[in-house]
């Protein structure tokens, strides 16, 4: 027998390492057609588009081993130059109940303003050109975003109060595009705004990530102000969703989050709390979701600088089939941080044998003088008991194990604005959860 | 109010003496090929212990610092001797060992310990193990305990079958360091069905300026058979650095347990980069009972791997870091077998300035069904300027495992203090009880003799610690 090499039988493309991310696009020309359809930021762009070439994948040390972006194949995705604009809804597209709604796609941004919110001051506008954006210089994503943006748009409310929500709809592009979004909401003092994102495409069959949607949240809260946000991610199968989300708390101001992440084959999320204000206080609920070959990786960071802030923090992952969850938190209080109030869980529930949950929970606190610092984390099955219970009451098995899972996701459901909307996800949860015990 | 503070000093002044010996060989300070066959040759070891150095020392070599865990920018490895050889040989009787040598131990308490309540003692000082001695009635049922030299020449199969199994010289920079150059340390073999009813303890002593010591400790315990094996270690203040990187490696073989404890108390002056690692076989339990108060930065996370089914695995960690200290410390579960248990506690406290540091990993592997596990660890921070920081690590990939974990940080409460006053304490004797209650999750594992001792170390380390 021969031991002499035989030629390969099929083309095999080549071994990337886990944090590689190529993006032909990231050039110099691609900056330059986006600042001459933008009208300037060719400095911040060029800031950030260095830095996108100088960040490791994973510049925290704690998480490297935590990074897998190798279902993202987006060479030749490359953004179309937009010149910033914000079209016109048809007042038929605002859903009943809402405030207002903004679309957001690779043709650019449409929005339509009701009525009531325009007359209580509710601004939607275009990004200017020259914004930078905060976080290109320590995260590699957030340069991605800040260098190669096409779209931006930002909503604001200088004061008062929006009880209906804002619906923020941002589509997939198809395979072999990419939308880099940035969104910013400014809240003024004591000003109370809810925004909704609806984040979804056109179905596409499972495969690797061709298309990307790459997007921001920039929130700056003024003193007491109040921002609801809830953010439902059903991306089609051949997405990467990159999200990069930074949040600065004015003196009492309160942000409540919920994010359902259920879509996409490859997720890398960051969150960014500042809790810079005293009193400050954000409180978070994210649910994810995976089935088939997803890939969720999300980090929370939590800073606590100004004094009694609060830090309420519940993330739960559901995954089946060869999914894989990557949870990590991170909560920082420094010595400025007295009397703080910092809470952060994550839960994960596994369905199936070949899937997987990592959670990494960190803490590090340099201030003694606190309320509460603690974590929580908990990985398992489906109880027994519990189906035990459910079955005693007439479910059949398979009945209470869907009730179990629902329960589990329930909080982040409950959270969301409008019962359309929440009804909306608990179908979908439901959809996703008839996938998962299929694939066991 | 005013409180009046007793004076008391430091536990560790009064470990701080040193002796001015002659030692019979020692190395020239720094690293180098030459050191490793020197210490090779010195020792007249088999050639495969020299090939394995010589291979441990080119990865060494080759292996970047840890960029991570705590600051070893300023460990300089060429001002450190790598080997100091104190007396001729390894001595069974106490009357044997070289007289200066033996001063030190007495006032350190060994001799008199071991007739009080041990079934063995092993004396280590710089490099070389200089006494060893085990109860007549365990060495007739087949118990083992000696150098870790000696027993690669009187138990070569035993030896060689287990050394380097559990921490391979590759592992870390650290294990390829102790595998290159590790002399010392202690060989323990507990044949089947054997418990010895008496902890076994080995004892530390870094006496030179700039020694570094690195023993290498093999510890098997055959099946149905049961061991506690327990260290201290101590070493004068030099100023300069010391360096203390070991290598512990114990194999829990079906049906055993093993429990191993540390009261570690180096000098402030000692870094110390401590690999240590069990591997726990079908139905046996391993306890790591683990302790740091020295040493100006620890990095020690003892590990148990799962490897067989119906293990168990127990980790307790205490830290308690003062001014000038970073406690870097953990524990790491992982499941390899199914219905595999862990249990993990950690708990430090900070003050002075000291950071303390919980690094943790669980780890459920594939095929791993039926595993339960359960991680908790609590911080007390005693002052501002003073930290801790928490990163466990959770990487479940079997659906029907078990796991929890919880972490808070906080400080001494202040009604806790006020109540304890009210009751005629000062602010210290309150706050020191509180703190052994924190801590008592160690203590209560300990024999008597050594809660009594650990509880007095943390009183005075304690005093001073409020205002």
């Amino acid at each position: 027998m021969s031991l002499a090499p035989t030629a390969p039988t099929g083309a095999t493309a080549p071994r990337r390492a886990l944090a590689d991310l190529p993006i032909d696009w990231a050039t110099e020309s691609t900056v330059a057609e986006l600042v001459a359809a933008a009208g300037g930021g060719a400095a911040e762009r060029s800031v950030a588009l260095a830095a996108f070439r100088a960040l490791p994948t994973e510049a925290n040390l704690l998480f490297t081993g935590y990074v897998d972006l190798r279902a993202a194949e987006l060479d030749g995705a490359k953004p179309a130059a937009l010149k910033p604009a914000i079209g016109e809804l048809p007042a038929s597209a605002l859903p009943s109940g809402a405030a207002a709604v903004i679309e957001v796609s690779a043709r650019g941004v449409a929005a339509h303003i009701g009525a009531a919110a325009q007359a209580a001051g509710l601004a939607i506008t275009t990004m200017p050109a020259a914004t930078p954006l905060a976080g290109v210089g320590e995260d590699r994503m957030s340069a991605l975003i800040g260098a190669l943006w096409n779209v931006g748009v930002r909503i604001g409310l200088a004061s008062g109060s929006i009880d209906a929500p804002v619906i923020v709809r941002f589509v997939a592009p198809a395979a072999g595009g990419s939308l880099l979004a940035r969104t910013a909401i400014d809240l003024g003092p004591s000003a109370h705004l809810s925004v909704v994102e609806e984040i979804g495409g056109a179905a596409a069959t499972p495969g690797p990530a061709r298309a990307l949607l790459a997007a921001t949240s920039e929130v700056s809260l003024a003193a007491n102000a109040r921002l609801d946000l809830s953010s439902i991610q059903q991306l089609p199968e051949d997405c990467a969703y990159i999200v990069a989300r930074r949040h600065e708390f004015g003196a009492g101001a309160e942000m409540h989050l919920a994010a359902a992440q259920i879509g996409a084959r490859l997720v890398r999320g960051r969150i960014d709390h500042h809790l810079a204000g005293d009193g400050a206080a954000i409180r978070q609920v994210e649910v994810v979701f995976g089935s088939g070959d997803q890939l969720h990786d999300l980090t929370t960071y939590s800073l606590h600088t100004g004094e009694k802030t609060i830090g309420d923090l519940l993330a739960k992952g559901v995954f089946g089939g060869k999914s894989r969850g990557f949870v990590k938190g991170v909560t920082t209080i420094p010595r400025s941080g007295r009397g703080t109030n910092s809470y952060l869980g994550e839960f994960g529930m596994l369905l199936s044998k070949t899937a997987r949950s990592v959670a990494i929970p960190s803490l590090w606190i340099d201030q003694p003088n606190c309320e509460r610092v603690a974590h929580g984390s908990s990985v398992g099955p489906i109880d027994p008991a519990q189906i035990f219970y459910l079955r005693s009451r007439g479910y059949t098995e398979a009945e209470a194990r869907r009730a179990i899972v629902m329960g589990f996701l329930e909080p982040v459901v409950a959270a969301l604005p409008l019962e359309d909307e929440a009804d909306r996800l608990r179908e979908a949860l439901a959809a996703k959860l008839e996938t998962a015990l299929v694939e066991r | 109010m005013t409180i009046a503070k007793p004076v008391v000093t430091d536990e560790r002044e009064q470990y701080a003496f040193h002796d001015e010996i002659t030692y019979l060989r020692e190395t020239k300070a720094g690293l180098t090929e030459e050191t490793v066959r020197e210490i090779s040759m010195t020792k007249d070891e088999p050639a495969w212990m020299l090939e394995y150095r010589l291979r441990a020392f080119k990865h060494f070599e080759a292996r970047a610092m840890p960029h991570w865990g705590g600051d070893l920018t300023k460990l300089d490895f060429s001002k450190i001797v790598y080997y100091r050889k104190p007396s001729e040989r390894e001595e069974k009787s106490w009357d044997d060992v070289p007289d200066q040598i033996k001063k030190t131990f007495e006032r350190l308490g060994i001799p008199e310990a071991e007739r009080k309540f041990l079934s063995g003692v092993g004396a280590q000082y710089d490099s070389e193990v200089v006494y060893h001695s085990v109860r007549e009635d365990l060495q007739k049922l087949g118990v083992v305990f000696m150098g870790t030299d000696q027993g690669m020449k009187e138990y070569p199969e035993i030896f060689k079958k287990y050394f380097g199994t559990v921490v391979p010289a590759e592992d870390n920079k650290f294990a390829a360091l102790n595998s290159a150059v590790w002399s010392g340390g202690s060989f323990v073999y507990v044949p089947k069905g054997v418990d010895v009813p008496l902890p076994l303890q080995a004892y530390f002593r870094i006496n030179g300026q700039n020694t570094g010591q690195f023993e290498r400790t093999l510890i098997v315990v055959d099946e149905g058979a049961s061991l506690h094996y327990i260290e201290g270690c101590t070493a004068p203040n030099w100023a300069t650095d010391s360096l203390h990187v070991a290598v512990v490696e114990v194999i829990a073989l079906p049906g055993a347990k093993v429990r191993y404890t540390t009261i570690q108390n180096w000098s402030n002056d000692v870094y110390n980069l401590v690999t240590k690692r069990a591997h726990a076989h079908a139905g046996s339990t391993v306890e790591w009972i683990d302790a740091n108060t020295g040493a100006q930065l620890t990095m020690k996370y003892p590990g148990i791997y799962l490897l067989g089914e119906k293990a168990h695995a127990e980790i307790v960690s205490v830290a308690v870091a003062s001014k000038g200290q970073h406690q870097d410390t953990g524990a790491k579960a992982v499941h390899l077998a199914p219905n595999t248990t862990s249990r993990i506690v950690g708990k430090s406290v900070s003050k002075d300035g000291g950071v303390s540091t919980y690094r943790g990993t669980v780890k459920v592997a594939p095929g791993a069904t039926g595993v339960t596990t359960s991680v908790r660890c609590d911080a007390l921070i005693l002052d501002e300027g003073s930290r801790s920081e928490t990163y466990p690590y959770i990487d479940i990939q079997e659906d029907d495992t078990s796991m929890s974990h919880e972490a808070t940080v906080g400080r001494v409460s202040d009604d806790q203090i006020f109540y304890l006053m009210s009751r005629g304490m000062t602010e210290n004797e309150a706050t020191n009880l509180i703190v052994q209650g924190f801590l008592e999750v160690f203590t209560k594992e300990l024999p008597m003799e050594y809660a009594l001792e650990f509880n007095r170390l943390i009183r005075l380390e304690m005093e001073g610690a409020l205002g």
